[in-house]
C-alpha cells in the first residue's frame, strides 16, 4: 500500500477545496445579481458558511490529528468521517442554493453548462452517500449485500432522472454521462480506502476488472461466479443493463405513461376522486420518486447492515414512502386549469385536495402492514394519517408549499422512531 | 329573457410588461346571444377571456348576472368557462375527472349530464375509462368540452372551442352553441375561425393588438378587413 506525505494531501486538497470556494463564489454572486430572492440567497450563504466552517475545522484537526506520523495513509479510517461530512456539508450547502438555481441558469450570461454542472455535482454526491456505506463494508470485508446492489441501481437511476432536464436526443447520452461518474466515483472511493491513492490508473484497473469475465471466461457459470467474487464488476454490469433499461422503458416523459397505462385504468375506478388526483401526481413524478424512494430505503439499510444506526424497520420503509412522495408533497396541490376555472370556492378545493393526499398517502403505506416487524408502528401511523385529513384546512394555508410535507415527514418519523424502539 | 346582461365587461385592462395586453375593453353579452372574439395570434384574445373566466387580474369591472369580483363564488356559479390550458392529468380518466368537476363545481349530478353530453361528442363508456395519456388531442378536446357543456349556467366563455376538432364536430359544435342560445344561455367564444365567428355569432368583436371593436353582425370580408387594418 502506497502512503502519501501530509503534505501531498493537503496541497492536493488544498487546491481542491480552493476551486469549489471559487465556484460557489461564482455562483453566489450570479444569484445576487439576478435572483428575484436576493434575501433568500444571502440566508443561504450565511447558512452555507456556517455549515462549512466547523466541519473544515473539523477536517482540519483531523488531517493534523495524523500528522503526527512520518507518512499519511489515507487508507486511515477517520478519512471516512471526514468525508462524509465535507460531502454533507456541500451537498447542505447546494440545496440550500438550489432554490434560486433556475434563475441564475436563466438570466446569468456565464454559459448554462457550466453553471448546471454545480448542480449535476451536488446531486451526484448525494448519490455518493447513499453509496458509502456499502462502499465501505465491501473493503472492510463485509457480506455482499443485495441492498448494496439495489442502492447501487438507484443512483444513476436518480441522476439520470435529476439531470433530465437535457432532454431530446441528449437524454440518453446524459443518462450514461451521469452512470459513469457515478460508477467511476465509486470505483475511486473503493480504490482510494482500499489500496490508497490509484488516480492514475484507476480508469485501468476499472477498465481490466469490467473486461476480464467478458472475454476471458465466457463461459456463463464461471462469468457469473467471477462477476459475484467482483463486486465492483456486478455493479457495472448492472448500472449498465438498469441505465439500458430505465433508457428504453422511460425515454422522453411522454412515453413513459404508457408503463402506467394499467394504473390509470384502476384510478379511474377510484370513487375518491381528490386521493385519485393525488394518486395520478405521484404517477407523473414516479421516475424521479421511485429513484428516490429506493435511495432513502437502500440508506436506511445500509444504515442497519453496518451498524451506523439502528433504524426501526417501519421507519425505514416510511423513509422510502416519504421520498417516492416528496416530489408531490413539496408542491402545493392544484386542480387542472380547466377545472380550478369553474370552481366558485377555491379555498375548499385547496382543503380538499390536501385532505386526498393524506388519504392517497395512507393507501400506499397500507400493503407494508404485511412487514415482518414494521406491523403495529406502521398501522398507527396509517391511522394517524388517516386522522391527519381532518386537520387538512391548517395544512392547506400553510406557507411555503413544501411545509407540510415536512410536517408529515417528522411527524411520521418520530411516531415510527419511538414506536419501533425496542 | 332577463334585461340585464348576462355578462358586462366595462374599461378592463390587463397589460403585460411588454406593452401587449387588452386596453379599456367594453362590451356586454345578453342571454340569448352568442359573440365572438377575433384576432390575430398574440392580439389579446385569451389574455381578455382569462380575466372575464377571473383566472387573472385586471383593472375595470367584470359583472356576470350582476356580480363582479367582490362576489367571486356567485360569479363563478353562472358562468362555464373553456380557458386555453384544457391539460388534464394524464393518468386519471374522464370519468374520474368529471367526479372530480361534479364535487369540486358544486354541481350536483354533473357526473350523469356529463355522460351523455360525452356520448353527444362521440365518447362512450370506454374512451371514459381510459387514462387521459391514451387519447388523441381530438379526444381530449371533446373531453373539455362535454365537460364545460355538462353545467346549466347563464354564460358560457369559450377559448377556441373549436381546435383539434375534425370536420364533423366542428359542426356538432356549432348545433351545440347554436342550441345553446336558443335555450337562453350567453356565449362568449374566441376563435380563428372567422367562418365559423360570421356563421352561429350575433355580433362579432375584433381585437387587434388589445383594442377591442364592434363590429356588429358582419361578413367574413369585412372581419378580414378589419382585422387587416388594425394589425
Amino acid at each position: 500500500m502506497r502512503a502519501t506525505t501530509i503534505g501531498t494531501f493537503l496541497r492536493r486538497r488544498t487546491r481542491w477545496f480552493g476551486v469549489m470556494a471559487a465556484w460557489h463564489g461564482l455562483l453566489f454572486r450570479e444569484e445576487l445579481r439576478h435572483s428575484p430572492y436576493r434575501s433568500f440567497t444571502l440566508l443561504s450563504l450565511a447558512g452555507a458558511v456556517f455549515l462549512y466552517f466547523p466541519f473544515a475545522a473539523w477536517g482540519v484537526r483531523e488531517v493534523l490529528a495524523l500528522a503526527g506520523e512520518e507518512g499519511f495513509d489515507p487508507a486511515d479510517v477517520s478519512v471516512l468521517p471526514l468525508a462524509y461530512a465535507v460531502f454533507l456539508v456541500w451537498v447542505l450547502g447546494a440545496g440550500l442554493k438550489g432554490r434560486t438555481l433556475w434563475w441564475v441558469i436563466r438570466s446569468s450570461p456565464v454559459p448554462r453548462a457550466v453553471l448546471g454542472l454545480d448542480r449535476a455535482l451536488g446531486v451526484f454526491l448525494v448519490a455518493l452517500i447513499v453509496a458509502g456505506p456499502y462502499v465501505w463494508g465491501a473493503v472492510q470485508g463485509a457480506d455482499f449485500q443485495p441492498a448494496a446492489l439495489l442502492s447501487l441501481i438507484a443512483l444513476p437511476l436518480w441522476l439520470s432522472a435529476r439531470l433530465r432536464g437535457a432532454g431530446g436526443l441528449w437524454y440518453p447520452f446524459m443518462l450514461l454521462l451521469s452512470a459513469a461518474m457515478g460508477w467511476s466515483m465509486a470505483f475511486l472511493v473503493a480504490k482510494y480506502l482500499d489500496q490508497g491513492l490509484v488516480f492514475e490508473d484507476y480508469n485501468y484497473e476499472m477498465a481490466r476488472q469490467l473486461l476480464r469475465p467478458v472475454f476471458a471466461r465466457l463461459h456463463l457459470p464461471e462469468f457469473l461466479l467471477v462477476a459475484l467474487r467482483a463486486p465492483a464488476a456486478v455493479h457495472v454490469l448492472v448500472g449498465l443493463g438498469a441505465l439500458w433499461g430505465l433508457a428504453s422503458t422511460l425515454g422522453e416523459r411522454s412515453d413513459d405513461t404508457n408503463v402506467f397505462g394499467f394504473v390509470g385504468t384502476w384510478l379511474a375506478r377510484w370513487r375518491d376522486a381528490p386521493a385519485a388526483l393525488a394518486m395520478s401526481s405521484l404517477l407523473r413524478h414516479l421516475d424521479v420518486g421511485l429513484s428516490q424512494a429506493v435511495m432513502a430505503g437502500a440508506f436506511a439499510l445500509a444504515a442497519r447492515t453496518y451498524g451506523l444506526a439502528a433504524l426501526p424497520p417501519g421507519l425505514v420503509v416510511w423513509w422510502a414512502v416519504a421520498a417516492l412522495w416528496w416530489p408531490v408533497w413539496k408542491e402545493r396541490p392544484a386542480l387542472p386549469a380547466a377545472l380550478a376555472a369553474n370552481a366558485p370556492d377555491p379555498r375548499r378545493v385547496a382543503v380538499e385536495l390536501v385532505s386526498g393526499r393524506h388519504r392517497a398517502l395512507a393507501a400506499t403505506l397500507v400493503p407494508f402492514l404485511l412487514l415482518p416487524g414494521a406491523g403495529a408502528p406502521l398501522a398507527v401511523w396509517v391511522v394517524l394519517i388517516w386522522l391527519l385529513q381532518y386537520g387538512s384546512g391548517w395544512f392547506a394555508q400553510l406557507d411555503p408549499a413544501w411545509l407540510p410535507g415536512l410536517l408529515v415527514f417528522a411527524l411520521g418519523s418520530a411516531v415510527l422512531w419511538f414506536g419501533g424502539l425496542p | 329573457m332577463s334585461a340585464r346582461p348576462a355578462l358586462e365587461v366595462l374599461r378592463l385592462s390587463r397589460t403585460y410588461r411588454s406593452g401587449r395586453g387588452v386596453r379599456a375593453a367594453s362590451f356586454q353579452v345578453a342571454r340569448g346571444e352568442i359573440v365572438a372574439l377575433v384576432g390575430p395570434n398574440g392580439a389579446g384574445k385569451t389574455t381578455l377571456l382569462e380575466a372575464v373566466c377571473g383566472l387573472a387580474d385586471y383593472l375595470g369591472s367584470v359583472r356576470v348576472e350582476g356580480f363582479d369580483r367582490e362576489q367571486e363564488a356567485a360569479q363563478r356559479a353562472r358562468m362555464a368557462c373553456l380557458p386555453e390550458d384544457r391539460d388534464f392529468p394524464p393518468f386519471l380518466a374522464g370519468s374520474t375527472v368529471a367526479r372530480l368537476a361534479e364535487r369540486f363545481w358544486e354541481q350536483p349530478g354533473l357526473e350523469h349530464r356529463f355522460v351523455s353530453e360525452a356520448e353527444r361528442w362521440g365518447l362512450g363508456a370506454a374512451e371514459l375509462e381510459t387514462p387521459v395519456f391514451a387519447l388523441s388531442q381530438g379526444m381530449r378536446e371533446k373531453l373539455a368540452l362535454a365537460l364545460v357543456f355538462s353545467r346549466t349556467v347563464p354564460l358560457y366563455v369559450l377559448d377556441e372551442p373549436e381546435a383539434h376538432l375534425d370536420p364533423i364536430m366542428r359542426d356538432r359544435l356549432e348545433s351545440r352553441l347554436e342550441g345553446l342560445r336558443s335555450e337562453g344561455s350567453a356565449l362568449l367564444l374566441a376563435t380563428h375561425d372567422v367562418h365559423l365567428a360570421t356563421r352561429v355569432a350575433d355580433s362579432i368583436l375584433a381585437i387587434t393588438r388589445g383594442e377591442v371593436a364592434d363590429l356588429g353582425r358582419v361578413g367574413v370580408a369585412e372581419v378580414l378587413r378589419a382585422l387587416d387594418s388594425g394589425s
